[in-house]
């Protein structure tokens, strides 16, 4: 199996679906346990549902990491390219150009380092910048560090229509999830209200639980409501 | 930053200033001496006679990534040139200013929608109020022998409980550190209405067995 943010960080597959799956049956037993006499038989199919969400949370924490850098860089890019251009044209030299660049983002900045160093042990700038550029996530950013090389330096519209297309993406996943989070924070109380009042569950050690299980949905909401919502 | 418009306006115009051939300093100690606190900390820097990457480190250090990145790009012009810089900034600063301007909306939205919060952070209160206080009676209703009275205590203390990690994670979810104020509203819209509703818990039920 080939899962692009995993290759990049270098992660086995099979060592984080195991994370996943310990993670998730921690949870699972954790709640299981902990609801069973407030739930009763509901609570097994709620931790398993739980349990899903956990193992999803762990195995997908490295694209959104991928997607959270893909942002910076491409609004780096922007930057990159136009001081680029300026060195550039001034300076007539690609590796002076490189060296000369201190991008503020940390990937692309160990991007351009790692290029710099090359240029300086004497590998030809092309394949420094093409193996620099492997690194990056963002096109745009790939794009502006390969153009130094070129003598041809990116215009940082692409890095702006990259952060653009990022940007609207990060809205429709925000008008989406936001109601769902509502939903969740709205009707998790009445329900388990409702829940208590028809099965006459008074007791307080029961009412805990049942505020701890109201506690671990909406924060799962919460969490997954929060994902993609990235620097506005 | 607060105000992050009008720097990127006033670096813009440092950059148009460049690009036509005027020194950036002295752009810099025009358009940036009456901008409190960062822009006048530069021109302050400039006068006293740094070097350009170092009076900029203000602003560059600032917390509005497009005010660092025009700024990153203006210190730059001491390594390379700066008509060049000047030249090749104003459309950057242009792209910055859409940023900016797009990041200003957003914010407003967000206004919208932590008032919206509050309001069903209210709705919530009531709702879960209003169930809590009288669930126990209606669900226990026994028009034959009597209702047996209900410990109803707990449960509303459990309901407040939930209500207020509801509204408290609204709440931080629309407005940040501003969501003890979505607690406050559900809590007090759930204690008014508890205040309301238990006279009517209160009323001892009669059974209606035999009554014509």
């Amino acid at each position: 199996m080939r899962v692009a943010s995993y290759d990049h960080f270098g992660i086995s597959p099979p060592r984080i679906m195991g994370l996943g799956l310990l993670a998730s049956s921690a949870s699972y037993l954790a709640l299981e346990t902990s609801s069973a006499a407030a739930l009763g038989e509901a609570a097994g199919p709620a931790a398993l549902v739980v349990a899903a969400l956990v193992f999803y949370m762990v195995v997908s924490t490295p694209r959104r990491i991928l997607d959270r850098q893909r942002l910076s860089e491409a609004r780096e890019a922007v930057a990159l390219a136009a001081s680029a251009m300026a060195c550039l044209s001034v300076t007539g030299s690609r590796s002076k150009t490189l060296l000369t660049l201190h991008p503020r983002d940390q990937s692309s900045a160990l991007a351009i380092r790692e290029c710099a160093r090359e240029i300086l042990l004497g590998f030809p700038i092309g394949r420094a910048t093409a193996e620099s550029a492997k690194a990056l996530v963002s096109n745009s950013a790939a794009d502006a560090l390969k153009g130094i090389a070129s003598m041809k330096p990116e215009d940082f519209g692409s890095g702006d229509e990259e952060s653009r297309g990022i940007e609207i993406s990060t809205d429709m996943y925000r008008e989406t999830k936001l109601p769902m989070f509502m939903t969740a924070c709205f009707f998790s109380p009445i329900m388990l209200v409702l829940y208590s009042v028809f099965t006459h569950t008074y007791d307080p050690v029961k009412l805990v639980e049942l505020v701890a299980f109201e506690f671990v949905i909406v924060d799962l909401a919460f969490f997954f409501s929060s994902v993609g919502r990235g620097p506005a | 930053m607060k105000d992050e418009l009008p720097v990127i306006f006033a670096l813009k115009k440092v950059l148009e200033s460049a690009g036509s051939g005027d020194g950036i300093a002295h752009s810099l100690v025009v358009e940036l001496r009456r901008m409190v606190p960062e822009g006048s900390a530069v021109a302050r820097m400039i006068l006293l006679g740094n070097p350009l990457p170092v009076s900029l480190r203000p602003l560059a250090e600032s917390k509005s990534g497009e005010i660092s990145m025009l700024s990153t790009l203006i210190g730059s012009a001491s390594r390379s040139s700066t008509a060049m810089v000047g030249r090749s900034g104003r459309a950057f600063a242009a792209v910055l200013e859409r940023w900016v301007r797009l990041r200003e909306n957003v914010k407003l939205e967000m206004k919208v929608q932590a008032f919206r919060s509050l309001v069903t952070s209210g709705v919530l209160g009531a709702v879960t109020a209003m169930l809590a206080s009288l669930g126990p009676l209606v669900a226990n209703l026994n028009f034959i022998e009597g209702s047996a009275p209900q410990p109803a205590g707990s449960l509303l203390l459990a309901a407040g409980c939930m209500t207020a990690i509801s509204s408290g994670m609204l709440g931080f979810y629309m407005s940040g550190r501003r969501f003890i104020l979505n607690v406050m509203v559900a809590m007090l819209v759930f204690g008014f209405v508890s205040a309301v509703v238990s006279p009517l818990v209160d009323i001892p039920s009669v059974a209606l067995w035999g009554i014509k």
